[in-house]
């Protein structure tokens, strides 16, 4: 079945039908947020908070949407909201690994993507991923973060720009294995 | 850049969340316990039907006339008091009782002396 399938169905009250479109996105969604979520429990409520609104608002919908584009834009409004709701006292210290390098299989090397989420900004490291990872467009990018399509152009030059000037250092990839 | 580019996209693939398991069984049993996404104008819960039944019962029964029963001899039914004559209105009673008292002023004026009358202007 396609995701509109799905969702129609979802729509109708089948709760398989919202699990099997759940199932399908869930990893994708996980590794969405491993970039913009720098603790477990912010993750792991973000997860569950996100299906939890997609659910609730699904015949808020609008099919001409990507249901990536829509599902992430969801799961950055609950990662603020989660984020908000923690106070910072409570913040795991920055020797905690974070959910991302817990992901990462290869251990011999660094993944370019922490130096990412260490250097970037959160919307721009968002950024970088929704372009890099997901082959998003720059409207939808635009969509997902609540900009505007020219920011999106400048901070994605920005970012860019700013990785690479961090990459020519000959400590990035050093100071990234220490942690 | 285009190295860069490459490298990002390689790297993202090699990320891998399956190292850190999130349980969405759990998620989904917790969605199931939430209201249904959505309920159509016709479509009414299980109590709601029960209370809409009870209310028609109800007002079907108000609308259905009683048997009759025989009057107990010491009330005053509602329709005996419906026959009576209809008291004298308020205004009616007022402009009687006014014109008994100003017949009374008058009686009382004969009897009196006539210096004890007021002057006539």
């Amino acid at each position: 079945m396609t995701d509109a399938e799905l969702i129609d169905a979802a729509r109708r009250g089948s709760e398989h039908a919202f699990a099997s479109l759940a199932r399908r996105h869930h990893t994708a969604l996980h590794r969405f947020l491993l970039i913009r979520c720098h603790s477990e429990r912010d993750l792991d409520d973000v997860l569950q908070e996100t299906w939890i609104a997609v659910y609730r608002y699904l015949d808020t919908y609008d099919r001409t949407w990507a249901f990536t584009t829509w599902l992430y834009r969801i799961a950055l409004r609950e990662a603020g909201r989660v984020r908000r709701q923690i106070p910072r006292l409570f913040e795991p210290s920055t020797d905690t690994p974070t959910p991302l390098t817990l992901c990462m299989k290869d251990e011999s090397r660094a993944n370019l993507w922490q130096i990412v989420q260490k250097e970037l900004s959160r919307d721009q490291a968002t950024l970088l991923w929704l372009f890099y990872a997901e082959d998003k467009s720059l409207d939808d990018a635009a969509r997902i973060l609540r900009r505007s399509t020219s920011w999106v152009k400048v901070n994605l030059h920005r970012a860019r720009n700013r990785l690479k000037v961090r990459l020519e250092e000959p400590s990035a990839w050093l100071t990234l294995k220490d942690t | 850049m285009a190295d860069l580019e490459r490298h990002l996209r390689a790297d993202a693939r090699a990320i891998h969340p399956e190292a850190r398991p999130h349980p969405l069984e759990s998620a989904l049993r917790h969605i199931h316990r939430q209201k249904p996404i959505k309920t159509p104008w016709f479509a009414i819960s299980g109590a709601s039907a029960v209370v809409l039944a009870a209310t028609l019962i109800l007002v079907q029964s108000l609308d259905t006339p009683r048997p009759t029963v025989p009057e107990p001899a010491h009330t005053v039914s509602l329709a005996r008091i419906m026959e009576a004559p209809p008291l004298p209105e308020p205004e009616m009673a007022l402009r009687e009782e006014l014109g008994r008292v100003s017949a009374d002023i008058t009686r009382l004026q004969r009897m009196l002396p006539a210096w004890a009358l007021p002057a006539a202007e």
